[in-house]
Order: structure tokens, then sequence, then C-alpha cells
């Protein structure tokens, strides 16, 4: 009998300790703001040969 | 899970080596301007007060508006940086880089980056205004032009026309430049001057009359071809920021870069050899260099017997000055010398680059020469990657002293005698009679040396010394009258020395008319309370016109905005005004005039028409607006077009552009290159001083330009001599009839040039170039102590001249200032330059938001040596005070970049007067955002013996802690 | 994909301060900041040294990391850019930049730090490509536009270089290989050390 209620005990502490396994944890780093339509622009290969032509005009000695 | 990706130091490892010492923004941090600036409540308007004008400042570009792309010139240094700005519904919105100019390849310094903000003119003066009682009067432009010109018509009544100073502006486009010393010469007098007076007119005088131009004879993008670079009196970083992409690309082939200069600037920070010598001693230190070279027979000597006269002259000069002389009075220890002697040598060819550390000295013209005879020794000049590369100061100063108002020449430097009054009459249409009748004919007056002569004939009073022409004794004047009227269009006057004495004559005269975008210091400055009138001018931004780089190439601006608020262009305030005074219909006779408004083309055909001595006559409107159409087919390199429209020419058709604009002369690259012929850019040394000087030849002999059928030297062109040479028939009937009995210069049909080019000649001759100027009073280029020394001890041996009585119609001193010791009281040298940031008087980039919080306070440089022995605190205000009196009130900057016994301060300062903030004095809203003292309140007395140059690269000052 | 790069040609930059100009006549700077500096190393002596320094866009940008409202964000370019809603202006950032780059304006005359603007390598921000609220919020996007920013086209001596790392880098090796000596493009070790 003691036995029995030591052993539920342990189980009631422990089933105590249960809690929701999802928690949210703060990942740094992780972008938290609105999205920017810039990036889905600058995956364009149109967009980066328009770059670098445009630095080839403008930044080399010519 | 790990807090950070990767450990981060808030230190950059490479700053955390860096060197202690403070540079010039910590400085002005520290001195106060951001860290107590709650406690400066003049200050604070630039982090606080001013968010009100920030709101409407910024002028968002709008999604869906069409944008609009006009391109001009920067309006701030010679470079000639092309500027392309994006205008939506009017508004200047945004600035886009040129990367097709071949000049600048989209390249800006702070200057040009910041000229939006002229769009905006929070500054501006936004309509005329009188002071009445001490306070500013609006008035409509009526109003003001006919009270103006009233009281000026009462003036030339009474005293003649003498009696008005028109200043002019290297500011001006060459149309607007053109028309304010054609505005002079109607209204019937020679007093009318720029800032080239003040800046390069040593340079003008003293090269023309060693070689035929007084211009850079190369370019800036032709320094990539140098071997060697010498620097001396240029500071380019800070104020040809963008000429120095093309000096660094020069120094990245493999060109030594020397700079030699009292001060260890920012130019000096990229040069290979830095060399200080003491302020004024050019001559003595190029002599220097000139000793090594003849002693180890470095100079050229095939060109020397084909191309220089006179050599001979300078080398009995030149052996005065061997390295333990130069050391003693130059500073410079014989090493450094010879140093810079066995690059320049070894490295050839070598350009040499001077800008005011040359030519701001009472001995400027000898200076500037010497500088050209070294190049000559040395074979530099009409090469490549060789050349004088005077870099230019303002925007338009060379086209302002090509054809703009000169007091001592009609445009294209045609001089004042009677021949030449007749050919502009000619080119003006006007009747000669009429226009002689225009200036004073009631007597003669001492024209310098002794002859008696009109005032049509003498030079008149130059900028440097209006403030004489107010004060002198009019007994001691070579006119009738002081001035009783100043018009100052374009013009600081805070650039001229003697600021104490400038404030009396200020308040002497009867009337100050600023015709000006700004205030300017000069209408605060002075006590007055009355007669100062203030016309709102647009900017070059605001109009059309050309402009001329330092290199000689022509640029047409677009207009970019309307003019803001009231403003009028500066075409328009002189119609107006001409009108008013009665000789706009001659003045205008060939000019198209649409609502008080000349037509800008009508007036640069006018120029092409009359400007032969120079070539400025193929540079049309259409040519010039295509060049700029097609400005990215021309190589950075050498400027010229490679396929396109403009094929083969050189960009800007840079002047000589001979004949008419139908010829397709491509420009001069190069001055005086023969490797080209004529008709593509190539050119000989001009024969301007007789064919033979005591039984010499000064004629070339044996060289001449490629395809010249005349193989060796020749005189200059005229109609005779087409006749000896059998060319005469060459000519159209037409082109016989008007070429007639005149030369190169004066025939107006342009056959004469023509048919020279036509057999390979230069229209102006072949010659050589001389090294003995025998019309200068120093014929040999000699050192002389500036009036002001710091070396007392030498005074006796290398003297000033004796005074004069009759120069430039003012007498000028010279012994009599030297003759006392001043150095003993004001031990210090005190030198003036530029930042970067500002430009000239400065009004305009102090107004400017951007620019200002970049250099929010006037200072001095000063040694540490000479901090400690004067007390003066490394941010503290200190008192600058000069030999005659005037002093400034300035914080004080310790560094090594000065040497001891040299002060430097910046002179784009005003809007304080010894001490006092004059802010109140401003109309309303138009204080510029920074003020400070004016370094010219604190300079001295000394004018160059040949153009009346002022002395401010040497004169002497002391320092104390307020 | 371009990995954008700003660097600076010391040998080069003559402290004219275009960049400084040229951004704050593009972005819209508030007053009294500047996004880009010259500083000066050895003023005045022998050896003087000029370099701009803005924004880095570091690759692991130290600033995203100790960010605690994570308002950082760093695009397909490798531009490093914040979303100024979520900025609390705390000034953690500014500690853990290198370069000093983080700046914030006044929003009151003695009150407190506003929002942290920083170098945007005229990108813009986390709104509509060149709307008005973008360019009064962020300045101007030139990336959008096709554009590099504004600082290095109008750099005086093409000292200032921005654009791809690659391109960037080869245009300084060869200038180095030009003029002798050894690179040393100032802050590069910094903020883009070798990749893994």
């Amino acid at each position: 009998m003691r036995k029995t209620f030591f052993g539920a005990l342990c189980l009631l502490i422990l089933a105590g300790c249960y809690g929701p396994v999802d928690i949210a944890y703060h990942e740094p780093a992780r972008y938290m703001g609105s999205m920017d339509p810039l990036l889905a622009k600058e995956r364009s290969p149109e967009q980066q040969e328009l770059l670098l032509q445009r630095f080839n005009k403008g930044q080399t000695d010519r | 899970m790990k807090p950070f990706k990767k450990s981060v130091s808030r230190k950059a490892p490479e700053q955390a080596g860096a060197p202690e010492s403070v540079d010039r923004r910590t400085f002005l941090r520290r001195s106060g301007w951001v860290v107590g600036s709650g406690a400066l409540l003049g200050l604070l308007p630039l982090s606080t007060m001013r968010r009100t004008e920030a709101a409407d400042k910024d002028t968002p570009p709008q999604p869906g508006v069409k944008t609009e792309y006009r391109r001009t010139i920067c309006t701030h240094c010679s470079v000639g940086c092309g500027v392309i700005a994006e205008i939506q519904n009017g508004v200047w919105i945004g600035q886009e880089p040129d990367f097709d100019s071949p000049i600048n390849l989209g390249a800006h310094c702070a200057k040009g980056a910041s000229v939006r903000d002229h769009g905006n003119g929070h500054k501006r003066v936004k309509y005329p205004m009188k002071l009445v009682n001490g306070s500013w009067t609006r008035l409509s432009w009526d109003q003001a032009v006919n009270e103006i010109g009233d009281r000026l018509l009462r003036i030339r009544e009474e005293s003649g026309p003498d009696a008005v100073f028109w200043c002019g502006s290297s500011k001006a486009s060459n149309e607007g430049a053109y028309l304010q010393r054609k505005f002079a010469a109607f209204w019937g007098s020679n007093n009318c001057d720029h800032q080239a007076r003040i800046c390069h007119s040593t340079t003008v005088a003293g090269v023309a009359n060693t070689w035929g131009y007084g211009a850079m004879t190369n370019s800036y993008n032709d320094m990539h071809n140098c071997k060697a670079m010498l620097f001396i009196g240029s500071n380019a970083a800070e104020a040809h920021p963008v000429a120095m992409q093309h000096v660094l690309r020069g120094k990245e082939n493999g060109a030594k870069m020397i700079v030699v200069d009292p001060r260890f600037t920012r130019t000096a920070a990229h040069a290979d050899i830095y060399v200080r010598l003491r302020p004024g001693t050019d001559v003595g230190f190029t002599y220097g260099v000139l000793w090594h070279i003849f002693k180890n027979g470095w100079e050229d000597t095939q060109y020397i017997s084909q191309r220089v006269w006179g050599m001979e002259e300078i080398r009995k000069e030149v052996a005065k000055w061997p390295p333990e002389v130069v050391a003693n009075v130059c500073g410079t220890p014989e090493e450094q010398v010879a140093l810079v002697a066995r690059t320049m040598a070894e490295n050839r060819p070598g350009t040499l680059v001077w800008c005011m550390g040359g030519t701001q000295h009472h001995i400027g013209n000898n200076i500037v020469r010497a500088f050209c005879i070294l190049q000559l020794a040395l074979g530099n000049i009409g090469v490549s990657g060789g050349g004088a590369n005077i870099f230019r100061g303002h925007d338009n100063v060379q086209g302002a002293t090509d054809v703009g108002p000169n007091c001592d020449s009609l445009p294209g430097y045609y001089g004042l005698v009677e021949a030449a009054w007749q050919y502009w009459a000619e080119v003006w249409g006007v009747d000669y009679e009429w226009l002689k009748a225009r200036f004073d004919r009631t007597r003669t007056y001492d024209a310098g040396s002794g002859q008696l002569a009109f005032t049509m004939n003498i030079p008149g009073i130059p900028v440097s010394r209006w403030i004489d022409g107010v004060l002198e004794d009019p007994k001691n004047l070579s006119q009738r009258s002081n001035f009783r009227a100043v018009f100052f269009q374009g013009h600081a006057c805070n650039s001229q020395t003697r600021g104490v004495e400038m404030k009396k004559a200020l308040e002497k005269l009867e009337m100050v008319v600023i015709s000006d975008p700004y205030p300017t210091h000069m209408a605060v400055m002075s006590d007055r309370k009355d007669g100062i009138y203030l016309l709102p001018t647009a900017t070059q931004f605001e109009t059309v016109g050309s402009v001329t780089a330092s290199n000689r190439s022509l640029q047409w601006r677009e207009k970019v905005i309307d003019p803001l608020f009231e403003s009028l262009p500066d075409h328009v305030v002189l119609y107006k005004l001409a009108k008013k005074l009665g000789f706009a219909e001659q003045m205008f006779k060939n000019i198209k005039v649409n609502q008080d408004e000349p037509l800008i083309e009508d007036v640069l055909r006018e120029i092409n028409r009359g400007c032969w001595t120079i070539g400025y006559t193929g540079q049309s409107p259409e040519r010039l607006k295509l060049h700029a159409e097609h400005r990215r087919t021309f190589d950075t390199t050498t400027l010229q077009a490679k396929g396109g429209p403009c094929d083969g020419e050189y960009y800007g058709l840079p002047w000589p552009c001979w004949g008419n604009p139908g010829l397709k002369h491509p420009g001069t690259p190069l001055l005086y290159d023969p490797s080209k012929s004529v008709a593509d850019g190539g050119l000989v040394f001009r024969a301007n001083f007789g064919t033979e000087r005591n039984g010499q030849n000064l004629l070339a002999e044996g060289l001449f330009s490629k395809g010249s059928e005349i193989k060796d030297g020749y005189p200059e062109f005229t109609a005779d001599l087409l006749k000896k040479l059998g060319w005469w028939d060459d000519l159209t009937p037409e082109e016989k009839k008007a070429a007639e009995g005149r030369n190169w210069k004066t025939d107006l049909s342009g056959g004469i040039q023509r048919v020279a080019i036509k057999h390979g000649c230069a229209p102006f001759g072949n010659a050589k170039a001389r090294c003995v100027v025998w019309n200068f009073p120093d014929a040999v280029p000699l050192h002389r102590e500036p009036l002001y020394t710091p070396r007392y001890d030498l005074v006796s041996q290398y003297p000033t001249y004796a005074d004069r009585q009759a120069f430039w119609r003012l007498p000028t001193r010279y012994r009599s200032i030297q003759s006392t010791d001043h150095s003993k009281k004001y031990p210090l040298v005190f030198i003036s330059g530029r930042l970067v940031e500002y430009e000239g008087g400065g009004e305009e980039t102090r107004s400017n938001a951007w620019l200002a919080k970049l250099q929010p306070e006037m200072f001095v440089e000063i040694n540490s040596v000479d901090a400690n022995n004067t007390g003066a605190k490394d941010g503290s205000y200190v008192w600058l005070e000069g030999p005659e009196g005037g002093r400034i009130k300035v914080r004080a900057m310790v560094t090594e970049r000065v040497g001891p016994g040299v002060v430097w301060t910046p002179f784009h300062f005003g809007g304080w007067f010894q001490g006092k903030d004059l802010v109140d004095r401003y109309p309303p809203g138009t204080a510029p955002y920074v003020r400070g003292e004016a370094c010219n309140t604190a300079t001295t007395y000394g004018y160059d013996s040949v153009t009346q140059m002022q002395e401010t690269k040497g004169t002497l000052c002391r320092i104390y802690p307020v | 994909m371009a990995r954008m790069k700003f660097l600076c040609d010391t040998e080069r930059c003559i402290e004219c301060n275009g960049c400084v100009t040229a951004c704050n006549n593009e972005n819209n700077v508030p007053w009294g900041i500047n996004r880009r500096h010259v500083v000066t190393l050895g003023d005045g002596r022998r050896g003087e040294k000029s370099v701009s320094v803005a924004c880095m866009h570091c690759t692991d940008a130290p600033c995203a990391a100790v960010c605690p409202v994570d308002c950082f964000y760093t695009t397909e370019d490798g531009i490093v850019l914040h979303d100024k809603d979520l900025c609390i202006g705390c000034g953690y950032c500014f500690y853990a930049c290198p370069f000093g780059a983080p700046q914030y304006p006044q929003q009151e005359a003695f009150g407190v730090r506003g929002k942290m603007d920083k170098c945007t390598f005229c990108a813009g921000g986390p709104l509509p490509d060149n709307s008005k609220e973008e360019f009064l919020k962020y300045g101007r996007n030139r990336i959008a536009e096709g554009k590099l920013p504004l600082c290095a086209e109008m750099c005086a001596t093409k000292a200032l270089l921005a654009g791809d790392g690659t391109v960037v880098s080869e245009i300084y090796r060869k200038r180095v290989m030009k003029r002798g000596g050894r690179p040393d493009a100032l802050g590069w070790q910094t903020a883009y050390p070798a990749e893994k």
C-alpha cells in the first residue's frame, strides 16, 4: 500500500513535469519583419545581368 | 544553442592600430561642433532647427510620374564634370552619375554630388531688395532697375563712365561673361574684371608671354600618359578632386608623383615625393632644380636649340642658386632638390601642375615663368604626358578669361589699342566713333610708363584693387574720379585682401549693387544702412550656355530648372540694365532678344565670329550640342572620338578650334604638339614677339608640325605673307575681299586661317618659346622676398621693386611697404587655401546643408611648435592678426600638416567680421548655414608687378589666444 | 548569384566626401546624421590614409546576431537590411558593428534615440520597391532599378567600389598588381571572412 502510494506520488510528481513540447525558442537573427519584394526581384537572372552591366559601365576605369 | 554565431569584437583590427593623430572631422567634433552644440546656438540649426526645412527639401521621386533627364556641367571647379539631373514636373528630384562624360566618368566630389541642393535654394535672395535705414525692403524688378539705372546715369553725368566698377564673374557662362565685357565697353569703361585676376592672372600673362597662350597646355585626361608629375602650389585633392582620378591613373601607370608645398596637403598624401618649401620662394626652388639639371647635363639640348630662346640668360641666373643658397632661402635641403631634379630628368615626359600657390605672389609672373622654363629645359612642352598643366579654379574661369570681363583686354585677348577697338566695333556692327564717344574723352591720363592716353586705351582698375579705386586720392588716379558705385555680378568680395580697408571702401560708396543668387559677405560686412541693392540672379542650372573647362574644352549646359523665385539669369539682368541705360539696341544688334532675354546661341555665334586669336571660332552651338549628345564616343585618355558623328574630333573642341565651324577643325587637345598636323590638332609655339631679337632668330629652327609645307620657323600669317608664299589664290573671291590688308586675327572670313592650315601651317606662326620676357619688369625671372617676409635678413639681397606711380591707373607700393620689418612682431607666415566642400568665397556652398554639415567652422592650422609658443590650444579660439591690423577670431587646429613658422586657413568663410557674427544683417532667411571669419580680413597689401595679382600666399601674422 | 560588397581603395581615396554627399542627396538621410563617413588615419602626416566607411553588409552580420527584435535580414545578394517598423532604437547593433555603421537620429532636441538608420546599399527596405513610403523611410532603391549605390557610382577617383564581390576584388587585384605593394582593403577581412 505504502509502496503503491509512493509510486503513485512519484508518477504524479513526474506528471507535473509534463508540458507542451512545441515551445517557441528565440532563434537569433531570424528575421521577424515584413517581406521585402526586392528579394524575389534579385533572383531573376535579368536583374543580375543588369547590375553587372551597370557595374562595368560606371565603376571601371574605361 | 549558441548565443552568437561567432565572436564579434567592437573594433576592427585595422582600426585598432590606427595612429592617434586627430583628423579634421574629429577635430571639429571635439571643438564643440557636435558635443557642445547646445551651447553654440548659432550652430544648432544644422541638427535640429533645420528639420522644418528638411521636410520640403526632400521631394521624393514619385512613381508613375515621367522623369526627365537633363545634362549640365558642375558649376564649381574647372574640371568640368558632367551632371545629370532627374526632373519630375519641373522639380529637381535626383542626380545620376554622368558615366558617359569622358572628363569625369560619372564621378563627383562633395560639391558636385550636392548640386541638386541648388534646386531648393532655401537661402537664396528671392526677390530684388534694397537696404533702407538698415532694413531690407522688397522691390519689383522694374523698380530696382529704374532706381539703379537712374543713379548710375547721374554718376556718369557728374563723374564720367569710369566712376563705376563692373565686376563680372568666372562663374558666368561664356556668353554671360562675354556680355559682361561687352556691357562695360558699351557703358564706356574698362573698369570691369573677374576672379581670374586673383586666381591665375600671373599665369595667363607669364605663360602667354613665354610661348603664346596662357592656358593649360594638356588636359586632365592626358595625365594618364605622364612619367612624372610635379605639383607645385596645387592641392588638387581638395581643389580639383575629380582631376585626381586621372592623376592617380597616371600614377598607377607608373608615373612618379612629386608634391612641393609648404603644407602636407591631401594631394601630398598620395605623392611618392613630398618637399616642403617656404612660401614665396618658388623661383629659388625651381632654379635649384635647374641647377642640378644643368650641372648633370640633363637638359634637352636639341629641343632647346630648335624651340627655346634665351636659355643662356637663365643659366647665368641659375648659377646663383647652388644647393646651399636654395637651402637657406627656400629651406629645402639639397638631397630633396636633387631628388626632384633627378626624378623629373629620368622620367620624361613629365608634367608640371601649379595653382594659387605659384600665382598669388607679388612676383607671381616670375614664378610661373620659372616653372615654364623648367619644363622647356626638360623638353616637356608640346608632348603628351608633359605640359604645363595649369589647373584653373572656377568652372568657367578659363572661358571668362578668354572672352569675358577683363580690364586689360577685349574678348579673345585683343588688347585695348585703337585697332582692337575698331576690330570689335566691326564685329559688333557699331560705329567706332559712337563707341569711342561712350568713353571719357575729357582728357588723357598717365598710362603707366609715362605716356598719356585716353581711358579707353588704359587697362581698368582690377578687382584686386577696386577698394583703392574707391579710397585713393583722385589726384593719383589715371581716371577722372574715384569709384562712386560698384556692380558685382557673381563675385565674392571676401576673396580679396585687406578686408578692413574694404569695409571702409564699401561705406564710402554711394551705391553697391549685388547681382547674385546669394547676398554674399559684401551685403553684410560694412556698417552701411542704405544704398545696397540685391538682385536675385539665377545660377547656371537655371539657364543655358557654354562653359570652358581648364583643358580648354567647351561644354554645353542644358537648362535644368526654371529660375527660382524672382531670379533672372545674368544675360537678362544685363539686358534690362542696358535698356535702362540706353545702349541695349546697339549692344544686342546681332543678338535676337525674346522678352528681355537675349538668345544665348546668338551670343556664342558672335563670339565665334570675333575670337580668331584663340580659335573660339569653330565651336558653334550646334557642334557643342552634338558633342554633348555623343560624349560616350570620346576616348577617356586622348579625348578623341572614335566613330560616331564626331569621329576624329576632340571632346569639347578644345581651343584653338581654328576657322569657321564649317572647316570642322577637331580642336587642339595638346598645345604646341608638332607630332600632329595643325588640321588634326597639332601646333607649334606662337610667333608673337617678332622674328628676331638682338640679332638672334626668334623663329623655330628645323622644327615644324607634321605636314607643314614650310619646313622651318615662320612668322604669323597675314595677307601679305600669303601673297609672298604664292598661296593668295587659294582664297575664294569673297575671302580675298575680306582678307585684304588683314591678318589671321582680323580676317573675318577665316580665309587666311583656312589657307595656312591647308598648307600644314599654324596661323599664328612657328617660333621659339622665350625664356627672357624683355617687356616685363624682370626679363629673367628673379626671386624677390615677399613684401611681408619672415626672412628680413634676405631683403637686401632679394629686394622688391620700386614703388610705381601709375600702374593699372593706381599708385602701387612695393619698396615703401617692404622697408619696414614686421617679422619680429608678426613672426608667422600666413597662407590660405581651399577645402573640398567649399568653393570661392563660399556663400553658395556654405548655404548648402549637405556641405555645411561637413565643414561647420572656420579654423587655422598651426604647427604644435607654434601652438606651444603662442599659447594656442587645439580647438580653442585664437586671434590671428595681420601686420596691417586686421584680425580674425578662429579656432586653432594643431597639426603637423603645416611646418613650424607657417599657419594656414581656408578662404571660403564669410559672415563674420573681426570676431562678430553678422547674422542679423542678412535679409531674413538668407544667412548661410555656416558663417565664419573671412581670412582676408587679416591679409595685407602686395600686388604682382605685371597683373596686380594679390599676394595672399605669403604674408605675416601673429596668433594669440582669445 | 552576386554577392554585393563594398571596397574602398585607400590608395585612391582622397577624402573628398563625394560619397557622403551623394548618399545624403540620394537617400533622404535624416538631418544630423550621415550613413557614410570618411575616416582619415594619420591626418597631416606622412602615410596619411583615408577610407570611406559605411555598413559593409557583412557576411554573418553581427548586428543581426545581437538584435533583440530581429529586424535584420540579408537579401539574396548579401545586402543587410532592416525593418524600421520593428526597430526599437536600442543601440545594441551599434555596439556589435565593427564599422560604426548604425546611426540614430534624435527624435527630439534632447530626447530619445530614434529608429536605427544605416546604409542600405541603396536597396531600400521591406516595402514596395521605389514606393514613396520606402523612399521616405529608407531612401532610394537603386538596386531595384538595376543601379548600384550612388556613393560608389559617384566616387571622385573610383576608390569606392560597390558591386559583386568577385568583380570588385578583381578590379582591386589588378590595380594592386599594376602599382605594386600589397593589398590593403581596409575592413574586408572583418566584413567578409573567407567562406568556409
